[in-house]
C-alpha cells in the first residue's frame, strides 16, 4: 500500500493546529434560524429548503418582517429575500456581508427595545424627569398571563405595546440596546461576555446636558456605563436584592434626579429556577408591579418600563438567548405627563 | 534507509520539535504569569483608609488552600483547588473593621463590580482572594486568565459573584 507521507504530516499539523482556532463570540458555529411572529413561533432551528418557510408565510399571509442577524443587526423587509444554507448557518442569498442569520420576525413593523432610549432622550430634552423600570426577563406571555388575572396595577394600566428584543436576547445585549438606542452590531455588546459600550448611553447623554442620573443595580454591575451603578446586597437574606433596591428607590424619587433607572432581577431569577410560567415567577411579577406602583406614586415625571428579553420553558426551568417568540417579544409600558 | 523509514524519522523529529516548543511556551507562560502576579496590586480603600495589596502582603498573611466550584457559560461546573487569602483576614490585617451591615465592593480591570455584604465577608471561609488555581497562577486579562487576583465566593455555586482581574476593593459603611 502506497502511503502519502506528506499527507500524513499535513493531517498531523492540521490536528495540532485545530486546537488553536480563533473564537468568534458573536457567531454560533452551527445554527438554524428561528421564525416567529408577534403571537407565536413558526419554525425552530430551521435551514432553508424552500418549502416550509414559504408555506408558513402563505398560511399566515405575512410578507413583511425583519431579518435578525447573529451580529445583532436588524433589517426590515417588505418581501422575504431568498435564503441559503452554508456551513450549517443561514444567510441571505448573496448577502454574506451581513453575516449569518439568527432568525426572522414575520409581521408588521414593530418597535424594538431600543425605543426606550428615544423616549428617555425626548423626556430629558423636554425637561421632564424620567423614571425607568427595567424588569429583567419579563416576556410578553408572562405579562399577559398575569394581566389576565386583573391583579396588576401600574403594569396593567400603562401597558403600551409588544416590542422586540435584540439578538442575542440576554441581559448584557438587551440592556445595552435599551440604553444606547442601538442594536448590538452598533453598540458592541453582543452577549454576556461584553461590558463596554461603543455608543453613548442615556446616562452619558444626561450628563452631557447637565442632568443628574442614578442607576440602581443588584449585586453586580452589568455594563460599563458613564455613571457607576449603586449596588445592593441581600441584607434580609430573602434571596433577592430587589427589595433592598426598592428602599433606595423610594428615597431617590424624592431627591433631585432627572433620570432614575431601576433594574429588577427577580423575575428572571425565578424564571430560570422555576420556569417562566410557574406560580413563583408570575406571583413575583405582581410583587414587582406593587413596587413599581408604590415608587411611581411619588414621581411627577415620565415613566417607562420594559424588559431586556423574555424567556422560554425548559426541562430545568427556563432559559433565553434564542431567536424565538418567548425570548424576543416583551411588553412596553408608558406613563407620560 | 528506505523511503518509509525516512518519513517515519521525519515525523518523529517534527513531533519532538512540537513537544519542546510547547514545553518552552508553557514555561514562558508560567514565568510571565508569575511576573504579572508579582508586579500587580489591589487598591483597598474605605472612607478613611487606603492601601495597596500585593502578593507579598497576601503571603505575609498566609496563603490557604481551598476548593470552589467553577461554573462558566462555556464549561461544566467543576470543583477546583485554589490558593489564596480570606478577604476578611486581609481586611483585618490592614485595620478595616467590618460590620454585618457594611458593603464591600470589588472592582475588576474590565470595570465589572460585585457587592458583598459585610455579613458574608465575615462568614469565615466564605470569600477568598485567589492567586492560584489547580497549582497554576491565574494569569491576567491579556493572556486569557482570570487574575492575577480573583475574588471567589465559596457559597456561589454558579460563579456569577466572582470578581475576575480584581484591581480594587472598597469598604462602604
Amino acid at each position: 500500500m502506497k502511503i502519502n507521507f506528506f499527507g500524513m504530516i499535513l493531517l498531523l499539523l492540521t490536528i495540532i493546529l485545530s486546537g488553536c482556532g480563533s473564537a468568534e463570540p458573536a457567531y454560533q458555529k452551527e445554527m438554524g434560524i428561528g421564525v416567529f411572529t408577534l403571537e407565536e413561533n413558526i419554525l425552530f432551528n430551521w435551514y432553508p429548503n424552500g418549502i416550509e418557510i414559504e408555506d408558513s408565510i402563505v398560511s399566515k399571509k405575512i410578507t413583511e418582517g425583519s431579518l435578525l442577524f447573529q451580529s445583532g443587526k436588524r433589517e426590515s423587509f417588505s418581501e422575504l429575500p431568498n435564503l441559503e444554507s452554508k456551513n450549517n448557518m443561514v444567510y441571505v442569498e448573496n448577502g454574506y456581508v451581513d453575516g449569518p442569520l439568527a432568525g426572522i420576525y414575520l409581521g408588521e413593523k414593530v418597535e424594538s427595545i431600543t425605543k426606550l432610549y428615544d423616549d428617555v432622550i425626548k423626556s430629558l430634552d423636554d425637561g421632564v424627569p424620567v423614571l425607568v423600570f427595567f424588569i429583567d426577563g419579563l416576556s410578553f406571555d408572562q405579562y399577559s398571563n398575569v394581566a389576565e388575572t386583573g391583579e396588576l396595577h401600574f403594569l396593567g394600566e400603562y401597558y403600551e405595546d409588544k416590542i422586540i428584543s435584540v439578538f442575542t436576547p440576554v441581559t448584557n445585549a438587551g440592556f445595552a440596546a435599551m440604553i444606547t438606542g442601538k442594536t448590538p452590531d452598533e453598540n458592541g455588546v453582543h452577549d454576556r461576555s461584553y461590558r463596554d459600550l461603543k455608543a453613548e448611553s442615556i446616562f452619558g447623554y444626561a450628563d452631557s446636558i447637565g442632568k443628574r442620573s442614578l442607576l440602581l443595580e443588584g449585586e453586580i454591575k452589568i455594563l460599563n456605563t458613564e455613571i457607576e451603578p449603586v449596588l445592593h446586597v441581600d441584607v434580609d437574606k430573602d434571596g433577592d436584592t430587589d427589595d433592598e433596591m426598592v428602599i433606595t428607590a423610594l428615597g431617590a424619587v424624592n431627591e433631585d434626579y432627572d433620570l432614575i433607572f431601576i433594574h429588577f432581577h427577580g423575575v428572571d431569577d425565578r424564571g430560570h429556577q422555576y420556569g417562566p410560567q410557574s406560580s413563583e415567577t408570575l406571583d413575583y411579577v405582581k410583587t414587582v408591579d406593587e413596587w413599581i406602583t408604590n415608587i411611581s406614586s411619588s414621581w411627577e415625571g415620565n415613566i417607562y418600563a420594559t424588559a431586556d428579553h423574555g424567556m422560554h420553558s425548559t426541562n430545568e426551568g427556563g432559559d433565553h438567548g434564542v431567536c424565538r417568540y418567548e425570548d424576543m417579544i416583551v411588553p412596553y409600558f408608558t406613563r407620560e405627563k | 534507509m528506505n523511503k518509509t523509514t525516512k518519513a517515519a524519522i521525519f515525523i518523529i523529529i517534527i513531533l519532538i520539535v512540537i513537544f519542546f516548543a510547547a514545553l518552552l511556551l508553557n514555561k514562558t507562560e508560567i514565568e510571565s504569569r508569575r511576573e504579572l502576579l508579582e508586579s500587580s496590586a489591589i487598591e483597598v480603600k474605605s472612607k478613611d483608609l487606603s492601601d495597596k495589596v500585593d502578593l507579598e502582603t497576601l503571603q505575609s498573611i498566609g496563603l490557604e488552600d481551598f476548593e470552589a466550584v467553577l461554573d462558566t457559560s462555556t464549561t461544566e461546573a467543576s470543583l477546583l483547588d485554589y490558593s489564596g487569602v480570606q478577604l476578611i483576614k486581609l481586611l483585618a490585617s490592614l485595620g478595616y473593621e467590618i460590620n454585618e451591615k457594611d458593603i464591600i465592593i470589588a472592582t475588576g480591570a474590565d470595570g465589572f463590580s460585585v457587592a458583598y455584604s459585610g455579613e458574608e465577608v465575615l462568614d469565615y471561609g466564605n470569600i477568598y482572594i485567589a492567586v492560584m488555581e489547580e497549582g497554576n497562577y491565574l494569569g491576567g486579562i491579556e493572556d486569557g486568565g482570570r487574575g492575577p487576583f480573583e475574588i471567589i465566593v465559596i457559597n456561589d455555586s454558579f460563579s456569577n459573584r466572582r470578581c475576575k482581574w480584581v484591581t480594587g476593593i472598597e469598604v462602604v459603611k
